[in-house]
């Protein structure tokens, strides 16, 4: 008895915590917001001799009837690149798992959810300025395609390392560019 | 911990790799606290490599330990509560020590190794495993019946059973703020010997514990609940339960030498493709050095068990108390 009581307390604890995310994102703006997010969470960069760029992911929810697209957003620029890109990984014809941009950015349907998560939509984070360690807090803020944007706190959280790098090809222009040679693999 | 055994455990015992500092361990404490509460509700880990996994019909109990040497490493070992300190074994260091546990405990034994596979992962720019015990029993979730050990014993019958017995024995309540409301964990492997065990006699058996295998009363008595006569002899004139018999020598001497044994069987295989039977022997207490030290060294001089038992591995832990939600594990120590 006392064990399921005690599960189902943590349970409630955790849907408290996610709500209290989701309400502190929005503390100036009376009505619900037309997108929230829970479990929003950054891939770990320790060391940037490795690499300086990474992809955020999380659950994302359309409050409205029609549908909405995650365009990118922003982020301080003594974190990061201060734009932040909507991106997909895709199968190109050769079956290489490859990154490029989400054109016209990531949609979520009415009355639905996006999952952005390794291997499919993220938010890219371009240039990092300092590593990015496990259990860090980020502060983004994303804008929709409906003209709103919403401030979030993301998890720093890190993934099975090996061989799942997201390698930048040569030459390469990011923000706003489509960026079909960048692979990643995992 | 004061929940019946599930029938399968594994505890991990994690070494700070690094340069720990309060400052990284706040964010491991964060990240691992995230990962508990999730996988404890069924669902998957934020970075879940195995999502589907999850089940929320079937409980997953998970606890942590905080070490010696965590706290010394962190320069809090002010902090450590009464009492609570090494318990120190000579030989083989492979099961001994360690900074952080991790315990984990479930019905189902694939659960319980994704549980620990995902926290392992999410440990990992923290701390490196340094050893791992699985275990089992034969519980059934919600019973408290006593349950059997490889020797055969029913084993547990002398333990903590009221709320009242766990406060008194179990639940730390003064000491540092950060581990009131928790408990100290000694963690010993002991290695039973079956071959030597299985051929002695039923009777030998029995007079070892000083108490009944069928049904585990004691020696003296009618049923398990029934209380050890101490003093009792045969129609010959000999102690029913001998002088170095394990339940005598085991016994509390005055009222505080008493604390919660949760112990769980392992059957693993050795070097060489042998089985290496035995008991991952965990004992809870609000303060090791008083209250189980004592009845330690009193079966290390003399105890008929030790015939067949040898302790390979020794490791104790602070367990913090559950954290309420918005907090995380151990949050009052690492930031106060
Ligand atoms: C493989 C090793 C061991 C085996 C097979 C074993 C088995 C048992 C059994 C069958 C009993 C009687 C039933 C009961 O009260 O649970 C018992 C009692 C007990 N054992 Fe052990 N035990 C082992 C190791 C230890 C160790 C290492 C300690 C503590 C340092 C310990 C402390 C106790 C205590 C306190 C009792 C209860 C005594 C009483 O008040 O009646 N045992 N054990
Ligand atoms: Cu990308």
């Amino acid at each position: 008895m006392t064990k399921k009581f005690r599960i189902v307390s943590t349970a409630l604890a955790a849907i408290a915590l996610a709500l209290t995310a989701t309400l502190s994102g929005c503390a100036s703006a009376p009505a619900e917001p037309s997108v929230t997010a829970t479990d929003v969470w950054i891939r770990a960069i320790p060391d940037l001799d490795e690499q300086t760029m990474t992809g955020l992911f999380g659950n994302f929810t359309n409050n409205t009837d029609t549908e909405i697209k995650i365009l990118g957003g922003t982020i301080d620029a003594s974190i990061a690149d201060e734009i932040l890109d909507a991106h997909e990984v895709v199968m190109d014809d050769a079956g290489e798992m490859v990154m490029q941009e989400a054109v016209g950015g990531i949609p979520i349907p009415a009355n639905g959810q996006v999952e952005l998560k390794m291997g499919g939509y993220h938010v890219m984070l371009w240039n990092l300025k300092a590593p990015l360690e496990v259990g860090q807090k980020v502060k983004v803020i994303l804008n929709f395609s409906d003209g709103s944007s919403l401030p979030i706190e993301a998890v720093v959280r890190s993934t099975e390392t090996e061989g799942e790098h997201y390698h930048e090809s040569e030459g390469e222009h990011h923000h706003g560019t489509p960026t079909p040679a960048t692979s990643m693999s995992n | 911990m004061s929940t019946p055994r599930l029938a399968r455990a594994t505890l991990v015992a994690f070494d700070l790799t690094g340069g720990p500092t309060r400052e990284s361990m706040g964010r491991m404490l964060q990240v691992v606290s995230d990962d508990t509460t999730r996988l404890m509700a069924g669902e998957p880990t934020l970075t879940d490599t195995a999502a589907y996994t999850v089940d929320p019909a079937i409980p997953v109990v998970i606890s942590w330990g905080l070490g010696h040497g965590f706290l010394t490493k962190l320069g809090l070992a002010a902090q450590a509560p009464p009492g609570f300190g090494p318990v120190p074994l000579a030989g083989d260091q492979a099961f001994c020590d360690g900074d952080i546990l991790l315990h984990v405990e479930s019905q189902s034994a694939l659960l319980v190794s994704h549980a620990v596979r995902q926290i392992t992962r999410t440990m990992e720019p923290f701390g490196a495993v340094r050893w791992t015990q699985h275990g089992f029993v034969d519980s059934a979730p919600d019973s408290l019946r006593t349950g059997r050990n490889l020797f055969g014993q029913i084993d547990g019958t002398a333990n903590p059973r009221t709320p009242e017995d766990f406060d008194d024995q179990v639940w730390m309540s003064d000491g540092p703020r950060w581990s009131r409301g928790g408990t100290q964990i000694v963690v010993r492997r002991i290695e039973m010997n079956l071959p030597t065990w299985d051929s002695i006699s039923e009777a030998e058996k029995e007079k070892s514990i000083g108490r009944r295998l069928s049904d585990g009363a004691p020696l003296t008595g009618r049923v398990e609940s029934d209380p050890m006569d101490l003093d009792a002899k045969d129609a010959a004139g000999r102690l029913m339960i001998p002088l170095n018999a394990h339940a005598r020598r085991a016994t509390s001497q005055g009222t505080v030498q008493k604390f919660l044994r949760r112990p769980f069987n392992y059957d693993d295989v050795a070097p060489g493709g042998l089985s290496s039977h035995g008991m991952m022997f965990l004992a809870y207490t609000t303060n090791i050095a008083e209250r189980f030290s004592p009845v330690l060294a009193r079966l290390t001089a003399v105890d008929a068990l030790n015939k067949w038992t040898t302790p390979v591995g020794s490791a104790t832990f602070v367990i913090p108390p559950a954290w309420p939600a918005g907090s995380f594990l151990a949050q009052e120590l690492i930031e106060g």
